[in-house]
């Protein structure tokens, strides 16, 4: 059983809200530690590109770590490593404000609004943050080489059965 | 404007008027609405009132309506009492007319009757202070006919006065003052006040319009007419809503049990329902328990538990299914709360019939999503309950003493529970023989499914090996025992297996579930699987066949699953090339496999081997796929640890891929354009195929953990010979691509997988089949520099030369670097001037070689002098990405970390003994002041750099600098910069720590005249 604490009292929280509560296609779950209890603290979750976009057909896995800090703090959420969007960095991590404890994060921003927030930023990319290259530069330059990297990876992230 | 009442009756009428058109209404609308604000509104909305069609009755209230917003603040702030006990009555005096009209109660006119309740509510909401008993008001004056103010303090009214209200006034009127109290708090609701006064009105609204609401309330109960309960209902609802808004605003509590208990006993009337009023007061309950359950006290719990669990609620299962839903809803959210309450319950025999009762609602008939959503609400219940017993197992074991009988038996009636709910939602997923029966909700049913996977993963620690036991014998007992398999069972079994599997590992997965999957794989599952391929039949089961082979890699690294990785492994290919359909999840399948059991598998290289050519040959394969089944070959073929077995397959798969690729590159030109195009593309897949042996070649491990010291021997002097021409046959196959043809020598695709290509092997110290001398990746940079037409693949080529340097700086020398850079750089100076990308990628370039080996650019003096330059030149600059790439070139050549002693004294000539620091410095000072804010960082960084690093002479500099930069701002008219001189002096006390970030930021946000609300706001 996780310890009690101001974090695990508020990831509990998000995650009876999330089953309660969630957007249609996404899923969030605490992950399993090597016993097989639920590690709190480290969630996976899923999310769907929006339909009619280039996105669309397949769900984004992401890992989601809650720090000691959590609510003060963010959560860490990353997509894999490599993943090609302007405003992920190599290693995943994304970079988004309400992501970002100097920027709009709020203690009060549900794990709803975050997938939400996230999913809203695949297909509208900010450029004047870019957090990768090769993306960027086809984002900015040659945006019919970026659709077609971004339904490759569709292709390799397809939720179809 | 002066208009006879006449014509506004004609104007409003219009307005009301179906036929008109929108753009006669905007202009009727106009006029109107100047006719409401003007000084005759109330006037004329008296007059409006008096008319006999209901349109303009409702107009008149309406007008009503604007002209409190617009008169109530000033008259309440005022203090204008008289004109507000005016404006009231008045209000009440027309509200007495129009529930007097006979014409308007019972002839459609309730919606204007509403308008001139939410007219009193408004006065209301503005004066609570003076105005705390607008009900009481409102009974007095329909009692004695005429518009009454009851006083305050005489006005809470006893039970005997309720009974005379209740007596005297009729029942339809009664409604209407059930209705005033509603509108009210839902004006109250929306209103926003100040925490102060909302602290002060919700007392008021308590003490005063509760308690009268209440009693009426309670007064009404006498009355069976549904009409009145239907209000009564309505009523209630909205005092819940804000009442459970006021205790979360305010200290003030509500004891609503009264209200409660009628509710329930409205709802607990004999079904089947004679009336709606039962079925409204479900409705009502199920809002109370989702706005606050506190509102349910010990007796209501008990009021209502017995009644869910008692033989009333049966009728919900038979004579009223269609109330199912709902009445599901109130369950779930009674019990919901306190799942570990209802857990313990588990434990006394009296209850089961309550729990089969709450599996009987979960498993109601129908189609789940299509046909029935009560099993989709009760998985989260299902999941909360298991939840509560896997986390709560202390708080159990206290409850129960610790007494180990007890707690057994608890465990196992928990276990024979969720053994039925398994059994329930395993028939839920079942997917229809007749897919159609979908249709419309296939996304719905998949998540469904998917809910019910993250049930069983959750339920499975508490029923273990059982579950997966009943799933695998379901699929056994299918496969073995009848001619005709029931496939969609089997497809529900399996894809519950997978779900509980995708928790298991090598490490936790018990030896029973090894067993378990053993049996399936070998009876004749996967023949009965390959016999059901066929496109036209029920393809789930292959889909889902397939997600099982993979999920289960914990199984292929047991000695139990071993031997069944051949098998495995044929009948995907199998399925890959049969069927194109199951092309992508098979090519992953196999990706997944050969990636976490490379080493298990080389028995099956032979086969593997012989769907390559397909592969490769095909066109019409996917290129996902054919990059993934080509990854996963090669990751096998690593694993091959004699060399020269490796190096046969390899040659035989690089001469495939030459081969394949010189004849399209031959025939692209002759054909057509919509061929070319997918020739290219195939091409580009083809190339990225090589890349994928790379990444798939790359050792796991560090040599020594992947050979022995004999064999790393051997694989050494195999590549280093080697005697098929592997590396030549690679390097064919990129010259081809690269330079053959015009069509592809610019392709950023193909451009891009020859830089992952000849970066596969550069960081491997044992040779290989990429491990390529990096001269050769040096002349083909160089080549490709002199033969390029357009510069859109100038940055991967930089940034190809980047890696080779860090790779192999030690074996490189600045004059070979220098001819290389003159060719790829002096030679193209303006071309990469013209472009941001390719500046930030020659500045990233150069800073590489400052960082790893910075002789190699040092030591030659014209090529350090040209490239310093540019450095300065650059600095002015908005691309973030290039500020960042100089910041990284001017910070590394300051500190020189990697510098000998050589290069460390010629560095610090050129700082000490030439102008390149004040240049620095002034270009830096002046391009930072100019720059946005966020690219602030990047000036700082080099800034910090020199003042820790040249201490002694940073300050002449920056005096320098600060003088020359306000001789040019005075000549232009700009204003100059003050207090640079303490700036300097303060920046020299920080050394270029951290401590500097601050102070530049402030500087340069009071040379821009900017403030930091950050900082104030913190101030304050």
């Amino acid at each position: 059983m996780a310890k009690r604490d101001l974090r695990t009292e508020r990831i509990q929280q998000e995650r009876k809200q999330w089953r309660k509560d969630h957007p249609f296609g996404f899923y969030a779950r605490p992950t399993k530690a090597a016993d097989g209890s639920l590690d709190l603290h480290n969630w996976v979750a899923g999310i769907p590109g929006k339909s009619n976009t280039m996105w669309e057909n397949a769900t984004y896995p992401v890992t989601i770590a809650f720090p000691e800090e959590y609510p003060a703090k963010p959560p860490k959420i990353r997509l894999p490593s490599g993943f090609y969007h302007p405003n992920v960095y190599p290693s995943g991590t994304i970079c988004l404000s309400i992501l970002n404890e100097d920027q709009d994060w709020r203690p009060a921003i549900s794990l709803k609004q975050l997938m939400l927030g996230i999913q809203e930023l695949l297909d509208t990319p900010n450029p004047t943050s870019p957090a990768q290259e090769p993306s960027w530069r086809a984002f900015e330059k040659d945006k019919v080489e970026y659709e077609k990297k971004v339904r490759q990876q569709a292709k390799v992230y397809a939720d179809k059965h | 404007m002066s208009m006879s009442i006449d014509q506004v009756v004609v104007l409003v009428e219009s307005l009301y008027a179906p036929s008109n058109d929108s753009q006669s209404i905007s202009q009727i609308q106009t006029i109107l609405q100047n006719i409401q604000k003007s000084d005759h509104g109330l006037s004329i909305a008296d007059q409006l009132l008096e008319q006999p069609s209901l349109n303009c009755k409702f107009f008149g209230a309406l007008t009503y309506t604007v002209n409190l917003n617009l008169q109530l603040p000033g008259l309440v702030s005022d203090d204008k009492d008289d004109t507000l006990t005016l404006l009231t009555t008045k209000l009440l005096q027309q509200l007495l007319v129009l529930v007097s009209d006979d014409s308007v109660i019972h002839h459609g006119g309730m919606f204007v009757i509403k308008k001139m309740l939410s007219n009193l509510a408004l006065v209301y909401v503005s004066n609570y202070k003076h105005w705390k008993e607008p009900l009481t008001s409102y009974m007095c004056s329909i009692i004695n006919s005429r518009a009454m103010l009851v006083p305050d303090d005489s006005s809470l009214l006893s039970d005997n006065d309720i009974t005379h209200y209740l007596s005297k006034i009729p029942l339809e009127l009664l409604s209407t003052v059930l209705m005033l109290s509603q509108i009210i708090v839902e004006e109250i609701i929306k209103k926003e006040v100040t925490n102060a006064n909302q602290v002060e009105m919700h007392k008021v609204v308590h003490d005063y319009l509760f308690g009268t609401t209440e009693r009426l309330l309670i007064g009404l109960t006498r009355l069976d007419n549904p009409l009145i309960l239907s209000s009564w209902l309505e009523c209630f609802s909205s005092w819940i809503v804000y009442a459970s808004k006021a205790e979360f605003d305010s200290t003030i509590r509500y004891n609503m049990t009264p209200l409660l208990k009628f509710t329930i006993n409205l709802m607990a009337l004999p079904t089947p329902w004679q009336s709606p009023v039962p079925e409204k007061a479900m409705d009502t309950l199920i809002d109370v328990l989702d706005t606050n359950y506190t509102f349910f006290n010990v007796d209501t719990r008990k009021q209502l538990s017995s009644l869910i669990f008692g033989p009333w609620s049966s009728k919900f299962l038979g004579d009223m299914p269609e109330l199912a839903d709902q009445y599901a809803r109130l369950c779930i959210l009674f019990l919901e709360p306190d799942t570990v309450h209802l857990a313990l319950k588990l434990n006394d025999d009296a209850n089961d019939p309550n729990f089969d009762f709450l599996l009987r609602l979960t498993d109601f008939p129908g189609q789940a999503v299509v046909e029935e959503t009560i099993s989709s609400d009760f998985i989260d219940f299902w999941m909360q309950l298991s939840d509560s017993l896997l986390n709560d197992d202390d708080r159990f074991s206290l409850m129960l003493k610790d007494d180990k009988a007890k707690i057994e038996r608890f465990n196992g009636k928990a276990k024979s529970l969720f053994i039925k709910i398994s059994q329930i939602y395993w028939n839920k997923i079942h997917i229809p023989q007749d897919v159609a029966e979908l249709e419309g909700y296939n996304n719905e049913f998949r998540v469904y499914r998917r809910d019910v996977g993250d049930l069983f993963e959750s339920i499975f620690p508490i029923v273990r090996t059982q579950l997966y036991k009943n799933l695998v014998d379901n699929v056994l007992m299918n496969v073995n025992g009848s001619s005709q398999p029931a496939l969609n069972d089997i497809e529900a079994s399996l894809y519950l297996i997978n779900a509980v599997s995708a928790d298991f590992s090598e490490n936790n997965v018990q030896k029973e579930i090894l067993d378990e999957v053993s049996q399936i794989l070998s009876s004749n599952y996967l023949e009965l699987v390959t016999a059901y391929r066929d496109p036209n039949k029920f393809q789930h089961i292959v889909y889902t066949t397939i997600r099982f082979v993979s999920t289960i890699d914990w199984f292929y690294k047991s000695s139990a699953g071993l031997p069944y990785l051949p098998q495995i492994l044929n009948f995907l290919f199998d399925t890959l090339v049969t069927c194109s359909m199951y092309q992508l999840i098979s090519s992953k399948a196999i990706a997944d496999i050969c990636d976490n059991s490379r080493l298990s598998l080389q028995d099956s290289l032979p086969n593997f081997k012989e769907i390559i050519p397909q592969m490769i040959n095909e066109t019409t394969v996917e290129p996902l796929t054919r990059q993934r089944i080509v990854n996963s070959y090669a990751s096998i073929v690593q694993g091959v640890k004699d060399p020269r077995i490796q190096g046969q397959y390899l040659h035989d798969i690089f001469s495939l891929l030459g081969k394949r690729s010189y004849e399209v590159i031959l025939s692209l030109d002759s054909a057509n354009n919509d061929d070319q195009d997918k020739m290219m593309d195939y091409l580009v897949s083809l190339i990225s195929s090589v890349s994928a042996i790379g990444k798939g070649m790359q050792l796991p491990d560090s040599p020594d953990e992947v050979y022995t010291p004999e064999e790393l021997k051997a694989v050494n002097s195999y590549w280093s010979q080697d005697p098929l021409k592997i590396h030549a046959e690679i390097l064919e196959i990129v010259n081809n691509l690269s330079m053959l043809t015009d069509k592809l020598a610019d392709n950023l695709s193909v451009a891009e997988e020859i830089t992952s290509i000849f970066k596969s092997g550069m960081t491997e110290s044992v040779g290989g089949p990429f491990v390529i001398d990096y001269s050769v990746i040096v002349e083909f940079v160089v080549a490709k520099f002199r033969t390029l037409k357009t510069t859109k693949t100038y940055p991967l080529l930089y940034g190809l030369y980047s890696n080779v340097i860090k790779s192999c700086h030690r074996e490189m020398n600045s004059e070979s670097v220098s001819q290389t850079l003159q060719i790829i750089y002096l030679d193209r100076l303006e071309t990469i001037r013209s472009d941001p990308d390719i500046i930030q990628s020659v500045m990233k370039l150069f800073g590489t070689i400052i960082s790893t080996t910075p002789s190699l650019l040092v030591g030659d003096s014209n090529m350090l002098e040209k490239v310093l330059e540019f450095g300065i030149e650059q600095l002015q600059s908005n691309e973030r990405f290039v500020l960042q790439s100089l910041e990284l070139f001017w910070t590394k050549l300051i500190y020189l970390r990697r510098g000998n002693h050589q290069n460390t004294m010629a560095v610090r000539r050129l700082f000490n003994e030439t102008k390149l620091g004040n240049i620095v410095i002034y270009n830096v000072l002046k391009y930072m002041l100019l720059s946005q804010r966020s690219n602030l960082e990047f000036f700082t960084e080099i800034l910090k750099s020199l003042v820790a690093k040249y201490p002694m002479l940073i300050k002449q500099w920056l005096l320098n600098s600060f003088k020359e930069l306000n001789l040019q701002r005075v000549q232009s008219g700009q204003k100059t910069i003050k207090n640079y001189e303490l700036f300097i002096k303060k920046i020299l006390i920080t050394r270029g720590t951290r401590a500097a970030n601050g102070l530049i930021k402030d500087f340069w946000l009071e040379v821009n005249g900017l403030v930091d609300y950050n900082k104030k706001l913190t101030v304050l």
